[in-house]
This record gives C-alpha cells, structure tokens and sequence, in this order.
C-alpha cells in the first residue's frame, strides 16, 4: 500500500472543499423535517416521516406489468439473463392467460441462490415481474426481473427485447 | 454477526441491507422500524430518480427557466452534487444524465420502462447551468438537464435511514450496494467491521476497516454493468465525457455515506494524482485502486485498517 506522498495537497479549484460538511447540514436538515412533521406523541421509534406538504408523491406511481395480465399464451415459456455477477435462469407456466408458476431453473450467481428464492412466488402473486418490495436479493435481482420479463414476453407472442448489459 | 436482526429490501437496483445488534429473536419488535427506515429509500427515489419520469428531479425539467421549490431531499442532493463539481473542476458533474441516457442507463430498475428526457444527446449542459436559491428553496435549471444524483442520492437514503434506526438500537448498519452506514457497536460489543471488496477476484476482500460511527463507500466500474470489468461505463468524467480510466476502485471512509459515495465517485473520476488530493483535502480517509492493482491510501487510513478480520461484515459491492 502506498501512502500518499504530499502532505499540503494542490486543492482542485482551490477552495475550501465543503462536501462532508454540507452532506452532513442535508441530513440534519432532511431529517428535522421529516421529525417535525411527525404525528405529536408518536414515540421515537414510531415516526411517520414526510416531506412538506404537497411534496410527497408516492413512490411506485405508474408502475405496471411490462405485458397486461391475462394476455399471455398458454406453455410452459423460459427466459434467462446476466450480468457480471451470474446467469440466472427461470421458467414461467401460463395457464389460461395467466401465470400459474414461477421458478428459477438455474442459477451461477456468486451470491447465494437463497437470496432470490422467494422471488417466483411474488411473480405468480404479482401476475408480472413487475415486484414492488423483495425482501432478499442482491445483484441477481435485476438478472431475475430481466429473465422473466424475457419469459413473459415470450408467453404473449412478442418478439424478445434484445439482451441489454452485462456479458 | 450472530444473532443480529436483518432486512432485505430492493431499493436503488440494489440490495439494501439493514442490521441492528438486536438478539434475532427480538427481531419482530423492530420490524416497523427497519421498514419505515426502507421508506427513506422511496423518498429518496420519488424525489431524485432520473429513471422516473415522475420524480422531482425528472419534473424540472418540464419547467426549464422558472424556479421550481424543491423538496429538502431533491434541494439537498443538488447542493451536494454541484459542491462536488465545484471541488472537481467539472470531473464530475450531475449534469451528464442525458450522456448516461444515451449510454443506455436509462432503464429503470423496478417497471423495467427506458426513460427519456430528449435532451440532445450533443448538447453539454454543466453544473454552472444549475441555480439553487436556498432562500427559497427553489432551484432553476437554465438549459434543460438532466440530473444524476446516483454520487449522493443513494448515500443520503443511507444516512437517512441509519439516523433514524440508530435512536432505537444500540448498533445499526444500513448497507445499499456500496454504500454502508455503521453505528454503535455489534452484539458483541466490537465496532462493525466492513470488508472493501476486490475490484477483480468477486468474494475476496482487499481489506476490511473498523469503525464505530461512520461512512464506507465503495465506487467502481465492475459494480454495474459495463462493457468489461474494468470499465466504469456509469461514471463519466464531464470534461472529456469519457468513462473514468486509471481507478478501477475507490473506497472512501466519511462521516456521511453521502459524502463517502460523492468523493469516491469523484476520486474514481479525477484518477490516481488527484484523486487522492480530492481526499484529502476534504478530510477524509480512503483507499484507491488502480488498474494495475497498485494501492493509494491517505495517511490516516491504516489505522482502520483491522487484519485478517475473521468475519468481513457487511461487504460494499
């Protein structure tokens, strides 16, 4: 490891470098707004926080299926997809338009399978891959979603979406 | 860490983790809290997501020319952003999003939708082209730009998120994909160790630091799809509107995750000369890798620095 040599550095710019200052003004500013437009008597740990008023907005406006449920053609349909971290492989069984299962067939990721386990189920719940909240995944949560995108659109009689990143 | 309560929630296309030193069983009784933590995340989003035509952020840009209040999340995240791009000359700066546009980071990662903002793929709006009036709270975008606020948003979710949980349990850390908030202590009564990741070999670590109370964050171009591993495709250096060379990691302990994940973004783009004066001229520890694998680190870093720790903790992606 070697340490940096110049103990009076050349400042880029020439000023006076303010970033860890202001970040930590944002997240005292952020948060006392958050803390004071909280519910009087809420307990510490129980605090609703917003923003101000007319500001929030909700966070998964306009969210919907990448292919309209119910539209999906009967068969058991694959996709797969990757990036640096792995390959993930799923299959989708669409029965009278709708999904009916969900699974991942293979998967080579770094990350244990365990963390995208629960994810087929919330497919099958959600009738897309379209998930809100996953509460285990890392990075093979984007490969999952890509994969069954690629197997839903597959399902309804689209040509595929072209492979995106990754290897 | 045995025994201690975690979540996992998708947030930012990463994993957010958070971890109190809270006996597992106690676990359920801090559930509501470890969610309503998630729900800074949201906020975050809702208000600086480039990937969402709905944001705040994306919502200026229908609105070039005029002020527009801002909510203290999206006029904060700016602040931090244009400071940054005033300390890097312009390396770095927010106003590239229409470069990673047409780049093709541009979809997003939940509804799978690609965004657009039309801005000219040749144009070259700047930092300077930004206007924040802290009076008002109101910030005016002089040309249209598009804002990415990737460098701090995520990091002042984190922040966000390990204030609030950190009132409730005697340790807390809040780790998104690089970014990682510790505070207190583990359930053994040690400071948190984080493991920083190898750029090169997934699952060995470079090293691992221990901290009581701070910031490490992680940048570098093999934690997002890129053309190869060493390629960081998402961090454009605005001046020559390249993607970043020389650095291929950049870890960075701070206060603040916001402040780590803005300065390793920025040392990652500056390079190894001035990446290094970047850090510490702004009073922070780190350590840089470059592409041959040499290791910069600042004075101060090595007394973090914890040998062959026998459990990494929580690892930066």
């Amino acid at each position: 490891m070697r340490p940096m040599a110049d103990p009076h550095p050349k400042r880029p710019g020439a000023r006076k470098l303010r970033v860890v200052a202001l970040s930590s003004a944002a997240i005292a500013t952020v948060y006392a707004i958050g803390w004071g437009a909280t519910r009087p008597g809420a307990s510490s740990d129980d605090q609703l926080v917003r923003l101000l008023p007319g500001q929030e907005r909700p966070a998964r406006s306009g969210l919907r299926p990448p292919v309209p449920p119910g539209r999906y053609t009967d068969g058991t349909w694959t996709g797969a997809a990757s990036n640096a971290y792995g390959r993930v492989e799923v299959a989708v069984r669409i029965q009278g338009g709708r999904i009916t299962a969900a699974a991942i067939t293979r998967t080579t990721t770094f990350y244990p399978a365990s963390f995208i386990a629960a994810l087929p189920a919330q497919v099958v719940e959600r009738q897309s891959a379209d998930l809100d909240v996953v509460s285990t995944a890392t990075a093979s949560w984007q490969d999952f979603v890509d994969a069954v995108q690629r197997a839903l659109t597959t399902a309804a009689g689209r040509p595929l979406p072209p492979a995106r990143g990754g290897s | 860490v045995i025994g201690a309560a975690r979540w996992h929630e998708v947030w930012m296309d990463t994993v957010v983790t958070v971890q109190l030193a809270v006996p597992a069983g106690a676990a359920p009784r801090y559930q509501a809290a470890a969610r309503r933590a998630f729900g800074w995340f949201a906020r975050v989003e809702a208000a600086c997501s480039r990937f969402d035509p709905a944001s705040e952020v994306c919502g200026l840009l229908r609105r070039v020319g005029e002020p527009v209040r801002a909510s203290p999340i999206l006029f904060e995240s700016v602040a931090v952003a244009l400071e940054l791009a005033e300390a890097t000359g312009g390396a770095f700066d927010p106003a590239v999003g229409h470069l990673l546009e047409g780049r093709g980071y541009n979809r997003h990662y939940r509804t799978g939708r690609t965004a657009r903002s039309g801005i000219d793929p040749s144009a070259r709006p700047s930092f300077q082209d930004v206007e924040l009036d802290r009076d008002t709270g109101t910030i005016v975008l002089r040309r249209p730009v598009l804002l990415d606020l990737g460098a701090v948003a995520k990091g002042l979710a984190v922040d966000l998120a390990a204030e609030q949980l950190a009132r409730l349990a005697p340790g807390v850390v809040v780790d998104a994909g690089g970014d990682c908030v510790v505070r207190g202590a583990t359930m053994t009564g040690r400071p948190w160790r984080v493991g920083i990741r190898h750029p090169l070999q997934p699952g060995r670590l470079l090293t691992a630091v221990e901290l009581a109370a701070g910031a490490v964050c992680t940048s570098g171009g093999y934690a997002r799809r890129g053309r190869g591993p060493l390629q960081a495709g998402h961090l454009i250096d605005a001046r020559s509107g390249r993607a970043a060379e020389g650095i291929v990691s950049a870890t960075v302990v701070a206060p603040t995750a916001m402040a780590a994940d803005a300065l390793s973004t920025a040392a990652l783009l500056l390079g190894p000369t001035d990446g290094p004066r970047l850090l510490q001229a702004s009073g922070v520890e780190g350590l840089l890798v470059t592409a041959d694998l040499e290791q910069i680190a600042t004075a101060g870093f090595s007394a973090l620095v914890v040998d062959a720790p026998r459990s990494p903790g929580p690892v930066p992606a």
